[in-house]
């Protein structure tokens, strides 16, 4: 063999594959595998109570007579059944599922929540899908260190809830998970500590603070917000004075007004201490990977974060009343955060109300500050606003002439309605499809109407009784200008892809 | 603007549902509108039975109900809008049509209220081809373009089912090739 001639033949070992660099401070000890224990106190804490106090009260002094065999009446076996029954009927037997049957497991790829009861689910996240991350602090649960972490991905239709997991790791897998949704690739487990929030505020001073709401604006405007509220139960009342005096020949106000007093508090608690509580120390923060988070909540403490690159659209209005002021408030929407089951949905009220909310009373400045942050330089006043033809009086007339519309190479804008003023703003990267329509009477007059879809949520996106031929040019054009948006987000994305280990 | 120049598309033609789906869409027609007033003429025979409900009513409703219960004055009348309505489906059936471009699929519908919907292969989250009973029998079925938004509402009804499945693998390639995260 001429080994010295020839270069010695090696196997070269397999690549291993690349190690994700860490991300939070996680252990593989720290990843949460299910439900904390402490989510039995924390989702049925009432009913907790209520069984210590019927055990205090009823069968407590029943034994106690039977001990001491005086005062009491004695222990009854017929009582047992009863017994079993209410414990039976308010144990948290939910949560107690929950805790035994539900199994997380987190790695560098996916999420997957696993449900073995009598029926087996597996339900599996992949990282990329994710549009934004919620996490919930009821106030029992930030006495005793729980958050509720809830993802919701991809087109809208589920999301997962890890409820309850320690407050710490739930923020540092919060922020795992959003470094993740920009497509970082970066592992779950221990590396540097990032700086996480505590019991009081879902943010630190890493965080810069946007915008925070001022107090006398919350409270100005739930009032501001009661005045139709109050007018309709005036007129009701007056509705009832005169139908009964004339039916019955007796007025009956004098007799229903105690009858209103409950509900009338109750409107007031709805309109006054809901709407402060919710948005209690509301905050717009930026996180250091450049997403938006909102936090807010008196007694739940709740948070909101969404990658910029997820927002759909944002609507700014102005109720009626609010116009004295000046003040205005903005919603964005994300895919999946609008949901339709809103009513069986579990979350807290504060979550609820983060899910669209980005400003709940602000100047249009404010608002501005934080639209210069989701699309850099855009500017209002940039945009020269287009009437509706007069001619669309026949259609429109009181509020023709409130009605406007804009666009420029990034945004399609509308701003209209007589009493709530209204901006709807969309990015043509981000339009669903488009829509033009005609009905008898508008080919008439040469009107047409267009529609810009976007994903459900607080922004609608349609420009009515345009003239017909604008409309068309109007469409074809949005196709043409989404078209240029797409291609340029997906130059991005493959860039980003190839760039990125 | 004329609305055959507004809702035509930028270039091709329209392709028109199928033939079939005129037949389709008479026989459903058919059993919708005969059960819609079957249903009412028995609720005005049970009504004119119940002299006690009769009593309670407001005279010009019950006048007005007994005018219906002319038969041999409301049952042509009837008849003749079903046949209205048949008529018609060819006319509505015909306004119906479809164009694939480079880039965004047109869709359009509607007489009265006419229609124009453009989808973009890049936004389609799925394509569904779907067919009821009687379209099967006729071997038609419609295609479904889903978007993330519930409005877009994007249906082609009444195609060949070769024709639809054929159009519903195009598009699903197209969408595929030119997807775009939300």
């Amino acid at each position: 063999m001429t080994q010295n001639n020839l270069p010695e033949f090696e196997i070269p070992a397999a690549p291993a594959p690349p190690a994700l660099p860490p991300a939070g401070a996680l252990t593989a000890s720290q990843l949460p595998k299910g439900p904390h224990w402490l989510t039995i106190v924390v989702s049925s804490w009432l009913a907790i109570s209520a069984l210590i106090f019927l055990v205090l009260n009823t069968i407590l002094p029943k034994v106690m007579g039977k001990l001491i065999g005086y005062g009491y009446e004695s222990f009854d076996i017929s009582d047992i059944p009863i017994m079993v029954f209410l414990l039976i009927a308010i144990a948290p037997v939910n949560s107690i599922i929950q805790v035994f049957c539900q199994k997380y497991h987190i790695d560098d790829e996916q999420l997957i929540v696993e449900m073995k009861f009598i029926s087996h689910k597996t339900e599996k996240i992949s990282f990329s899908k994710i549009q934004s991350v919620d996490i919930t602090q009821p106030l029992v649960a930030r006495f005793l260190g729980m958050a509720a972490l809830r993802i919701d991905v991809g087109d809208g239709s589920k999301s997962q809830e890890l409820r309850y997991v320690k407050r710490d790791d739930a923020y540092k897998l919060r922020n795992y998970f959003m470094a993740r949704a920009h497509g970082e690739k970066i592992s779950v487990l221990a590396g540097t500590s990032t700086e996480i929030g505590d019991v009081f505020a879902d943010h630190t001073r890493q965080d810069e603070v946007l915008y925070q709401v001022e107090y006398r604006k919350i409270i100005i405007t739930a009032l501001l917000d009661l005045i139709p509220r109050i007018f309709c139960f005036l007129v009701f009342l007056g509705g009832i004075s005169a139908l009964s005096s004339y039916f019955y020949g007796e007025n009956l106000l004098p007799i229903l007004i105690p009858m209103m007093v409950l509900p009338f508090i109750g409107i007031i608690y709805q309109g006054v201490y809901c709407k402060f509580r919710d948005n209690f120390n509301f905050k717009i923060t930026t996180t250091n990977k450049g997403g938006l988070r909102a936090t807010a909540g008196l007694t739940t403490l709740a948070s909101a974060s969404v990658p910029i690159h997820r927002i759909q659209g944002i609507k700014i209005y102005q109720p009626f009343f609010w116009r004295f002021f000046g003040w205005w408030r903005m919603e964005v929407e994300v895919v999946g955060r609008f949901h339709l089951d809103s009513k069986n949905d579990k979350q807290d009220s504060v979550a609820k109300s983060l899910k669209t909310l980005l400003m709940p009373a602000g100047e249009l400045g404010e608002a501005e500050a934080i639209l210069d942050i989701i699309w850099p330089n855009f500017k209002m006043e940039n945009f020269k606003f287009q009437s509706i033809p007069k001619r669309s009086r026949i259609f429109r007339w009181i509020d023709a002439h409130t009605y406007f519309w804009s666009l420029d190479d990034r945004m399609l804008i509308t701003r209209g309605r007589l009493l709530r003023r209204t901006y709807n703003i969309v990015p043509h990267s981000r339009v669903q499809s488009v829509r033009l329509s005609q009905s008898w009477v508008q080919k008439l007059f040469d009107l047409a109407n267009v529609y810009a879809h976007t994903p459900d949520g607080p922004v609608n996106l349609r420009i009515k009784h345009l003239d017909s031929s604008l409309a068309r040019e109007l469409v074809l054009g949005e196709l043409e200008r989404m078209r240029i948006a797409r291609k340029q987000i997906r130059k991005k994305t493959n860039s980003y892809k190839l760039n990125t280990p | 603007m004329r609305d055959n120049e507004l809702f035509a598309p930028p270039s091709e033609t329209w392709i028109p549902l199928s033939p079939k789906w005129v037949i389709v869409q008479r026989i459903t027609c058919f059993i919708i509108w005969l059960a819609v007033f079957a249903a009412i003429f028995g609720l005005l025979i049970c009504y004119s039975r119940m002299p006690e409900v009769r009593a309670q009513t407001p005279s010009f409703l019950d006048q007005f109900l007994q005018l219906l219960s002319i038969f041999p004055l409301t049952m042509p009348l009837a008849l003749a809008f079903i046949i209205f309505r048949i008529w018609r489906q060819k006319a509505i059936v015909a306004a119906w049509g479809y164009a694939e471009r480079e880039s965004d699929l047109y869709i359009r519908h509607g007489i009265w209220y006419k229609v124009l919907t453009v989808v973009p292969y890049g936004r389609m989250q799925a394509v569904e081809a779907h067919a009821g009973p009687i379209s099967r029998l006729f071997g038609l079925s419609n295609v479904t373009l889903i978007t993330a938004s519930a409005s877009s509402n994007a249906v082609i009804y009444g195609l060949d089912t070769e024709q639809a499945i054929a159009l519903r693998d195009r598009l699903t390639a197209l969408g595929e090739d030119q997807a775009i995260g939300l």
